[in-house]
């Protein structure tokens, strides 16, 4: 044990640190050196003993911070110890080295070390998903084994993925959860259905609780309404490695607890705080590349000349080229090579976290610039978060949460992809003089998207700051009064100006800005009880009382005839003609009052009894106020008696749930009859006038969902392998229903408590463990099936159409109709093309011998999934790490307007090279229809696409440099990466991509593809660095 | 112990909350603060005249390409052009549209939104307190717009509900009335405009473009020549060209046409539209623009009906007007200068450009942009001369009177009076080509193909009455069927209201 000697030096130095550091354990440390200096002579001088001293340490894996607490045992026997606030700790034994030794701590798995001399050094990692976990729940926490509801965790591997905003990590990382982009715009807005939607015209995206303050993340929230594009996500503002944990709670216990606003789930986001004991500073960067993961294959200069020939022959004109002209035409300009590009990403993080007895303190920064793979297209974010805790004494603690985010985005027009398709292959994209060619002109109007791309102004920038602090008293022992203050501050500014070159604009240049400001505030004061009986007998109570109120404002002005282009939107005074400003205020406020109790006996039978009541201001001054009521009882088979001899079996649990939640999530007013303003003229003099746009509705109230959900938990051979599996039934009923009332009333519906809407479903989870060891193998399968269905309308009407948000002067593609889903499509369907005329036929659903909007129109496929899937492997090898995560869609119909609009074959626009092989009288037979200028009917399942697709959402292989090289550059853990996302998909589809969604977070119109801006694949390295 | 407990209870809800609930909107008001002042009851008049220009929802609004769309594209003179590529416009333009077609429903709900802001103000404005003769010039235009909105209605559907109270305080089960016989509609037209030339009469003049008693008068001949009642249709119109207000034919045909010239002497009621400072401009002058032409926005929606003429393959209503008839040069354009290149493009007759294109709602103000200032005319005075003219032909035969006023329309248009001596028929046809000169793209072919007693010359349509078929199946809308002489009762409107029934054919 001569090995030991020099240390005991180095353990006088540091005995002194110890007593700067902490007094408290000052004496204890003192009595251990005491001791090992004691056994160390001993030993030199007896050297036939057969004692040995353990010196070590135990640290987080995957952190490196020390680990204070932790318990260290040799196995067999009851020698044991814990180590202090730097990690360390000093064991003394009669054994002799080898042994082996136990280490547990809290919240990580248990680990067995063979201790072969020492010092040695220990790192634990932490559990993840195990039912042991401590999972976040409304107003608190508890132990996972213990709660009766149904709650799902983003996996750790999947935390990792590289995205500019945190529920884009629910994708396929959770079941029951259906995570649709609208489109590749960096920091597009996303839209999240927990099992399904349970609207109709109501929104149905989940609640968000963001360190306790809750967040409806509805796009609007961030929009001026000025800028041309996409909107932009509203949680972008949240730093992806700021967060500790995402939990999505689901069924009715879960989230009753936020009554009013749970019934389409509730997404917890936790986000990190310092370790107590020592500080440590992570560094977090990527760079990677974005390219459009494909192209549309489009009709060359030459190839459109001759479909514009055969157009103008079929409708008896003379063709536009000779042949010796369509001989010249060649390749003619590839638009998409021309706005689509190479763009890069890159991200940096650092935080700083920091940690003693009575304080915790994370700071962090974060960076991130995405350019869109659209020219002069991109993504910007900065933002900043401060979260602290401090105990000022054994019973009051007071913490913060504090984040500022700003984000700059410069946006795609609406229409710049179908323009880029649209415009035909003959033009150049500048002239001869070096000018834009204006726009595409033969027939339809197209403006050139390169022009607009590269001359337009179109930002939309938000600067959000969330906050959040408490304070917690206990008053007893097991009595805890706990009160925060919350606000959340949004300012969103818009800049658009498009100068005159633009065909799109106006003479001497358009110019609008746009302005929103939002300051919304919470309350919210709890009272916890928490007692244990008995040993295990444990009692929780928590009651309360929240407040919350919101007001925005918003702002706008467009200007237009400009002198000059140089002020783009910077001096709209200097415009000589105006158009009228806008201005508005929205305010809405709710009140909750909350209780939940939560029994278990004996860790076997576990209840939890939860109610809210909600006021809402949205609702008519009759029907304010609404209760929520659930219960969930569980019961854990396995730690029954006659459970005690089955090994295999570590977890077996059953649960049940049922409640009632609510949706309020309407625009404010909307029980107030409204006056609007409709201007008109006399002579050019503008004048107002005052009109009733809304009806009425004093009993407006909450929509309610039932839900009943029963679910299981199976864990088997030690956690190896782990299943839960759920299956729900929700009927929503009193839908807030935009009611259809005759247009003769001058109004198009009246909103009503009317109608149902049922949700059921399956989810299963499993996590296997497949192999263990130096080599690990874990993987996660995930599986999630809803049926939605539409029951009741109430009596006046058994369907009505949607009006597609994009294209209110169309024919509707989809219909809301009793026995159908929500986004079930209806239209014609397709019967080939006539040998004899080259026309698109259509199935004569009623046999009348023609072809009518009234009668030969069918319900054609829905929006919704069959079902959702995905599939996480995980290896480990030494240091290093791979993941690969697929997930899959299946069932789910796009209509892709961008084939509908441009397998038109009118030659007006840019064409499909699926016109290739259209009918001519020497190719009869066919499924694609002639040239034709006027082809009458058009909205057919033609285009209504099957959008399953299977996909490698994500691939990622990292490197983590051994801990012993990295010790003597002082650096805690080092970790390099390769990540790829989007790495290649399988799909039928033929649009860019089948994950779309046109029209955002609308609720009705769901599964429109009009010609969206296109996600990315990207490739990505990047560097994590801990010291 | 106890009382720790109960004094966390009260300090928990001691939070006193400051929060109300009742909602206090602060950028709208409800109706019941409303109605109160003059003011309010001008800004409720303002808006029954909106929908006529604008609209909330981003469909067509009536005088503003609706019925350019929904109407115009179904007749013999016009047709969807290349740029409208909509299906639901091709399908009206080829008479292929059933009854969900949107332009069908638009027309429908855009007219009751006219109405019931119309029976509003006629429920609130007598309450008000305000001076007398305000009100009675609003009440006047209140009557009036409904009866306007009620007899495109009537014409466009037959039997429709007649409403005439605010709807939008009524549940509703109250919504859903069954429809009321055309007649009865008539009536309530005519009562309508009888009570706002009255109105009129005891009212205070308000700014050029608003409704006017000469306004209700002139309205009061055609829907009397719509009924046939030729007697009041004579008596009416001559009021309106022999009465005290003073319209007149501009000299030259364009200022009809021209924003300079709005609310002018020949202008008795107007769709007022403003480009650029209101939401919309004259939606229709870019559609009649051609495509193409450097620094021109010009879509193409809009195009004449070309159709097999004798030898001409090519032949539009263009070459009906006679090379000396002014009309011509004003009502179209052949070739447009590029504002960006001062070149000239699509001469007439070049191959493939034979098409000549409207131009009734060009701004010369907006060179560039397609934008436009134009009204959109309703009603005009050359149009209450031709009335004259066939109602006197048809109560008299031609007199005198019938070819004064015809011949006063031939005459600014720098044609020839009108041979004389000819017969009750001929004159009538006579009378119709010059509706159809005259008003083309001015949204009156429609009504007039389902109103026309045929002659011999120009066919007969079923019940003996009506050129539609005959018409249209010259221009090659061979789908042009009996039914189309109403159109459907928009199928959205039946489910909604059970108590309708569908126009015959359209089943």
């Amino acid at each position: 044990m001569a090995s030991l000697c020099p240390n005991s030096s180095n353990q006088k130095i540091e005995n002194k640190m110890y007593k700067k550091i902490n007094k408290l354990l000052y004496g204890t440390i003192t009595l251990y050196t005491l001791l090992f200096l004691i056994n160390s002579t001993i030993q030199a001088q007896n050297p036939a003993t057969i004692n040995s001293v353990l010196e070590g340490t135990v640290s987080d894996e995957a952190t490196g911070l020390p680990l204070e607490g932790a318990n260290i045992q040799i196995e067999g026997v009851t020698n044991q110890t814990t180590t202090n606030s730097k990690g360390q700790f000093i064991l003394r034994t009669g054994q002799k080295f080898p042994y082996n030794i136990l280490v547990t701590f809290v919240g990580y798995e248990k680990k067995i070390v063979l201790a072969d001399g020492s010092p040695i050094s220990v790192t634990l990692k932490p559990e993840e998903s195990r039912l042991d976990d401590v999972v976040v729940v409304g107003y608190g926490t508890q132990k996972r084994k213990d709660f009766t509801g149904s709650l799902a965790s983003v996996p750790a591997a999947l935390k990792a993925q590289l995205t500019s905003s945190p529920e884009r990590l629910l994708q396929g990382s959770v079941t029951g959860v259906q995570v649709t982009q609208a489109n590749g715009q960096p920091g597009a807005s996303v839209s999240i259905r927990i099992r399904g939607g349970t609207s109709i015209n109501a929104r149905n995206e989940p609640l968000y609780v963001i360190d306790g303050f809750p967040v409806y993340n509805s796009d609007k929230t961030v929009n001026a309404g000025i800028s041309n594009g996409t909107s932009i996500n509203p949680l972008a503002l949240i730093n992806p490695s700021d967060i500790e944990s995402i939990d999505v709670l689901k069924d009715a216990s879960a989230t009753a607890i936020y009554g009013s606003r749970g019934a389409n789930g509730v997404v917890l986001i936790t986000t990190k705080n310092g370790s107590r004991g020592g500080y440590q500073v992570e560094y977090n960067g990527y760079y990677g590349v974005q390219t459009v993961s494909k192209t549309i294959d489009m009709l060359n200069a030459r190839q459109w000349g001759e479909l514009k020939n055969d157009a103008l022959k079929d409708a008896g004109k003379s063709p536009l080229y000779t042949q010796a002209q369509l001989d010249s035409l060649g390749a003619g300009t590839d638009w998409q090579a021309a706005v689509f590009r190479k763009a890069p990403v890159q991200n940096h993080s650092i935080s700083l976290t920091a940690g003693s007895e009575r304080f915790r303190v994370l700071l962090s920064a974060n960076y991130l610039s995405q350019d869109g793979i659209i020219i002069n297209t991109g993504f910007k974010k900065y933002t900043w978060r401060l979260n602290a805790d401090y105990n000022l004494s054994e019973r009051f603690k007071v913490g913060t949460n504090i984040s500022y985010g700003y984000t700059k985005a410069t946006l795609a027009p609406v229409n710049i992809v179908y323009n880029t398709l649209a415009m035909v292959p003959v033009l150049p994209i500048r002239g001869a003089d070096g000018g834009f060619t204006e726009s595409s002109a033969f027939g339809s109007t197209i403006s050139n998207p390169i022009a607009t791309l590269t001359l337009q102004t179109n930002t939309t920038s938000t600067g959000r700051l969330l906050t959040n602090t408490y304070a917690e008293y206990n008053l007893l022992k097991d009595l805890t009064l706990k009160a925060s203050f919350g606000t959340d501050i949004i300012n969103n500014k818009q800049n658009y100006y498009l100068p005159s070159e633009l065909y799109e604009s106006a003479v001497g240049g358009r110019a609008s800005v746009g302005s929103l400001s939002t300051i919304n505030w919470i309350n919210e004061n709890t009272l916890t009880y928490k007692k244990t009986f008995r040993e295990n007998d444990r009692l929780d109570i928590v009651v309360g009382n929240t407040q919350q109120k919101s007001a925005t404002e918003t702002f706008a002005a467009n200007a237009s005839n400009f002198v000059t282009d140089a002020y783009t939107y910077n001096n709209l005074g200097a415009a000589s003609v105006f158009l009228s400003p806008a201005s508005g205020k929205i305010d809405w406020a709710l009140k909750s009052y909350l209780a939940r109790v939560n029994y278990g006996f004996d860790n076997r039978y576990l209840l939890t009894l939860t109610a809210r009541a909600d006021g809402s201001s949205r609702f008519g001054k009759n029907k304010k106020w609404g209760t929520f009521p659930s219960a969930a009882f569980a019961w854990n088979i396995n730690n029954e008696k006659f459970f005690e001899n089955i090994h295999a079996i570590n977890v077996l649990k059953l649960r049940l749930s049922a409640g009632t939640t609510g949706n309020q999530e309407i625009e404010p007013y909307r029980s107030l009859s409204r006056l609007s303003n409709y201007q008109y003229s006399f002579g050019n003099t503008v004048v107002n006038g005052l009109a009733t746009s809304s009806f009425a509705n004093a009993d407006l109230t909450w929509e309610k969902t039932a839900q009943y959900n029963l679910g299981i938990d199976i864990e088997l051979f030690s956690g190896r392998m782990q299943l839960t599996t759920d299956l729900y039934y929700k009927k929503t009923s009193d839908l807030l229903l935009e009611v259809p009332v005759p247009y003769s009333s001058s109004l198009v519906s009246a909103f009503q408590n009317l109608g149902m809407v049922r949700n059921q479903g399956l989810e299963i989870n499993t996590k296997s463990i497949n192999i263990d060891g130096e080599f690990q193998w874990s993987t996660n399968v995930l599986f999630s099936l809803n049926r939605n269905k539409i029951l009741s309308l109430g009596e006046n009407a058994d369907y009505f159409f949607i009006t597609d948000p994009g294209a209110p002067t169309l024919l509707p593609t989809q219909i809301i109709k009793v026995g159908e889903s929500v986004g079930a499509f209806y239209m014609y369907q397709a019967d080939g093309v006539d040998p004899e005329t080259g026309l698109q036929k259509y199935k004569d659903q009623n046999n009348d011998g023609k072809i009518s909007q009234d009668y030969d129109r069918i319900i054609a496929g829905s929006s919704q999934p069959k079902f959702l899937a995905s599939l996480l492997n995980t290896f480990n090898y030494k240091g290093f790490d791979l993941s690969v995560f697929l997930n899959a869609s299946y069932g789910n119909k796009v209509f892709n307007w961008t084939k509908a609009n441009l397998e038109l074959g009118t030659g007006y626009t840019g064409a499909l090279a699926t016109l290739l092989n259209r009918w001519t009288p020497s190719n009869t037979i066919t499924d694609m229809h002639k040239a034709i200028e006027n082809p009458s009917v058009t909205i057919s399942d033609r285009f209504l696409e099957d959008a399953s697709f299977l996909r490698i959402k994500n691939l990622t292989l990292g490197y983590s440099i051994p801990q012993a090289a990295l010790s003597k550059i002082k650096l805690k853990n080092v970790r390099i990466y390769a990540q790829a996302s989007n790495l290649f998909t399988w799909t039928r589809y033929t649009g860019y991509d089948p994950e779309v969604n046109t029209n955002e977070q609308n609720s009705l119109s769901t599964g429109i593809d009009r010609s969206a801006y296109p996600n990315a694949q990207s490739l990505a390295v990047g560097l994590n660095i801990k010291f | 112990m106890k009382t720790v407990y109960i004094k966390a209870l009260i300090i928990l809800l001691g939070f006193s909350s400051c929060v109300k609930l009742d909602e206090v909107p602060q950028s709208f008001i409800s109706p019941d603060q409303f109605y109160k002042t003059a003011s309010d009851a001008i800004s409720a008049v303002n808006s029954i005249y909106y929908p006529m220009i604008d609209n909330t929802t981003g469909a067509q609004p009536i005088y503003n390409r609706l019925l350019n769309t929904g109407m115009d594209y179904m007749t013999d003179d016009l047709d969807a052009g290349p740029g409208s590529p909509n299906a639901e416009v091709r399908a009206l333009a080829n008479l292929t549209h059933a009854s969900t077609n949107l332009r069908v429903q638009q027309i429908w709900t855009q007219h009751y939104e006219g109405i019931n802001r119309a029976n509003v103000a006629l429920e609130r404005i007598p309450a008000i307190e305000m001076e007398v003769a305000l009100k009675n010039r609003l009440l006047g235009e209140a009557a009036f717009l409904r009866a306007f909105y009620y007899f495109n209605l009537v014409r466009f559907y037959g039997a429709v509900p007649l409403l005439l109270t605010d709807q939008t305080k009524l549940s509703v089960p109250e919504l859903q009335v069954p429809r009321t016989p055309a007649d009865e509609v008539y009536a309530q037209i005519i009562k309508d405009l009888e009570a706002s030339a009255n109105y009129f009469s005891a009212g205070s003049s308000g700014e050029p473009g608003r409704a006017t008693r000469g306004a209700a008068v002139a309205l009061l001949s055609k829907v009397y020549l719509t009924r046939r009642d030729w007697t009041n249709a004579i008596k009416y119109a001559e009021v309106v060209i022999n009465g005290p207000f003073g319209y007149d034919l501009f000299e030259d045909y364009s200022h009809v046409f021209l924003p300079a010239y709005k609310n002018g002497k020949e202008h008795i009621f107007s769709a007022q539209i403003k480009g650029s400072s209101i939401s919309t401009g004259h939606l229709v002058t870019p559609t009649d623009i051609r495509a193409g032409v450097p620094g021109l926005k010009g879509s193409y929606g809009t195009q004449l009906t070309t159709y097999k003429n004798g030898n001409d393959n090519y032949y539009t209503l263009y070459k009906a007007y006679s090379e000396k008839d002014k009309r011509k040069r004003v009502s179209f354009v052949t070739s447009y200068i590029s504002p960006a290149n001062g070149q000239k493009y699509f001469t007439l007759n070049a191959p493939g450009d034979s098409v000549p294109y409207v131009n009734k709602s060009w701004d010369p103000n907006y060179p560039a942009t397609g934008n436009s200032d134009a009204n959109a005319n309703i009603l005009r005075f050359s149009e209450i001369l031709l009335i004259h003219a066939e109602a006197e032909n048809e109560l008299n035969g031609p007199t005198a009177k019938a070819y004064a006023s015809i011949n006063r329309v031939r005459k600014r248009a720098g044609i020839d009076d009108l041979l004389p001596s000819l017969s009750k028929d001929q004159f009538r046809d006579a009378v119709y080509l010059e509706r159809r000169l005259e008003l083309i793209a001015e949204y009156h072919r429609y009504f007039d193909l389902i109103r026309e007693t045929g002659t011999e010359n120009t066919g007969v349509g079923p019940e003996g009455k009506g050129i539609l078929l005959k018409c249209l199946n010259l221009v090659g809308k061979t789908n042009v069927k009996a039914r189309h002489y109403l159109y459907p009762i928009p199928q959205g409107e039946i489910d909604r209201n059970p108590q309708l029934t569908q126009n015959p054919g359209w089943e």
